[in-house]
């Protein structure tokens, strides 16, 4: 018996779920505009009570609930339940803010819980509130304490869970100050990342931050300090503070449509959210579990699709038989699914793409036309 | 003489070729060979004496699929968000 590398599957390992796309925030950093796109036809608690079944008879083995916010959902404690029914084993991604009627109600289901992942975006209500704002985009002092007091919560009823920070202009110099709230809340891990390049966070340039706007050895030093408290850190996205000397060549491995999938909270089944986020319907049209078991969109012609295009590879690079490549991103920079996306073209002569001039210059020209010339740094070598 | 049960986080299904099991509380995935589903489906409905497959019930119980009954073993207390197959801060 050994440790399993999960590839291609027969139907989905675990499924990303957007219980909701409302949410009782409106974070300027928002990759899905939720809170202000929802759509009018959402699953009810009692269609993901069969969405579950479902995926419990085609042997899927957890699920991210995530959204959104999904304990917004108005149907939330009856899924939850629904889950308990199941025994369908579940993640939940949150801001927090949830009542202390739906915080029993996971307690009730905790041995079905596998973790609880929290944002938290700043050591006060004033930094965590630079991009994270409520439904009147207003910065909220109540919100802050209240995600602070779940968590404080979770920490006395032993409920392991996660804080995930995005890193902004307004949190970037208090770093510090966060790192010290962190080991009082003494989360099992922390993931810190950048803001993605999506949704709202196109409306509020001014809010990115780079991880290279603080020395490399505070970003080392926050890792060590966190290690020897048994917090697990993660930058997610941060090549500075992440870089090494290693010369290894950058590819993609990706789950999406080989072990993982999104249901989305219309029903819309797609092989990840930034796939049904970026990609049109003229490429690839996607399938609903309101139509058709999970099995059968897992087989089936959109997913086939998007496999066929991510095997392709990139014109003459070294990485291609390695490489599940990154589909949304060529969509969303290029309109184009054979072009490589950008952390690959500006790692692109070690990949040994072919026309990685004329890319570049691509490349460069969407980004001055998103207004984000300070993506990546297409020069770099 | 000990009993063992299947431990009540363990889901496993049969793949092409080989049986995926998943420890769905710490998200740790195994291969086992097919030829042991049978085995699996005995403890899903109940339980096995330790004197049968012996060095495959030591191996199980060491990798907590299978739990020695009355004695369940706590949960862990560890990361499992860097344990998923994707970044899930992309979606945040």
């Amino acid at each position: 018996m050994r440790p399993r590398v999960i590839k291609k599957v027969m139907t989905p390992h675990d499924c990303y779920i957007i219980l909701t796309a409302k949410c009782n925030q409106r974070c300027l950093h928002c990759y899905g505009n939720y809170g202000m796109d929802v759509p009018q036809n959402e699953l009810t608690g009692k269609e993901w009570d069969k969405v579950f079944e479902d995926l419990v008879k085609h042997n899927v083995f957890y699920i991210n609930i995530s959204g959104g916010e999904p304990t917004v959902h108005p149907d939330f404690l009856e899924i939850l339940k629904s889950l308990k029914k199941h025994k369908l084993h579940f993640i939940i991604t949150t801001n927090g803010l949830f009542t202390e009627k739906i915080f029993k109600a996971i307690v009730d289901v905790k041995d079905l819980l596998i973790g609880i992942k929290i944002s938290l975006d700043g050591p006060d209500y004033i930094s965590n509130g630079y991009i994270r704002r409520n439904v009147k985009k207003e910065i909220s002092e109540s919100d802050f304490n209240r995600t602070l007091k779940n968590l404080r919560m979770l920490k006395e009823k032993d409920i392991p869970f996660t804080i995930a920070t995005c890193i902004h202009k307004g949190n970037i110099d208090r770093m510090n100050d966060l790192l010290n709230l962190i080991l009082e809340l003494k989360p099992v891990s922390w993931f810190i990342s950048t803001i993605s390049t999506s949704g709202r966070s196109f409306d509020n340039l001014n809010i990115f931050a780079s991880d290279s706007e603080i020395e490399k050895k505070r970003w080392n030093n926050i890792k060590n300090i966190c290690n020897k408290n048994d917090i697990f850190v993660n930058f997610i996205d941060m090549p500075f503070a992440t870089a090494t000397k290693k010369t290894e060549k950058f590819y993609y491995q990706c789950p999406a449509a080989r072990s993982f999938c999104e249901i989305n909270s219309d029903g819309l089944v797609s092989p990840c959210p930034l796939a049904r986020v970026n990609i049109p319907s003229e490429f690839l049209k996607f399938e609903n579990v309101r139509d058709k078991s999970i099995k059968d969109i897992w087989n089936g012609k959109a997913f086939n699709r998007f496999l066929e295009l991510s095997k392709g590879g990139c014109k003459g690079c070294e990485a291609k038989d390695k490489c599940d490549r990154c589909i949304p991103q060529s969509i969303l920079w290029f309109s184009d699914p054979t072009l490589p996306p950008p952390h690959c073209i500006q790692n692109g002569e070690s990949l040994g793409l072919e026309n990685i001039k004329d890319l570049r210059t691509q490349l460069k020209k969407r980004m001055e036309e998103y207004q984000r010339d300070n993506y990546i740094d297409v020069e770099k070598k | 003489m000990k009993k063992y049960i299947l431990n009540k986080h363990i889901r496993y299904r049969k793949e092409d070729g080989y049986i995926l099991v998943c420890d769905c509380k710490r998200l740790l995935d195994y291969e086992m060979p097919l030829e042991y589903f049978d085995l699996l489906e005995l403890f899903k409905n109940g339980y096995m004496y330790e004197e049968t497959n012996k060095e495959v019930m030591k191996e199980l119980f060491e990798l907590r699929i299978i739990e020695e009954k009355g004695k369940e073993r706590g949960d862990v207390r560890e990361d499992i968000f860097s344990k998923l197959g994707y970044d899930e801060n992309e979606f945040v």
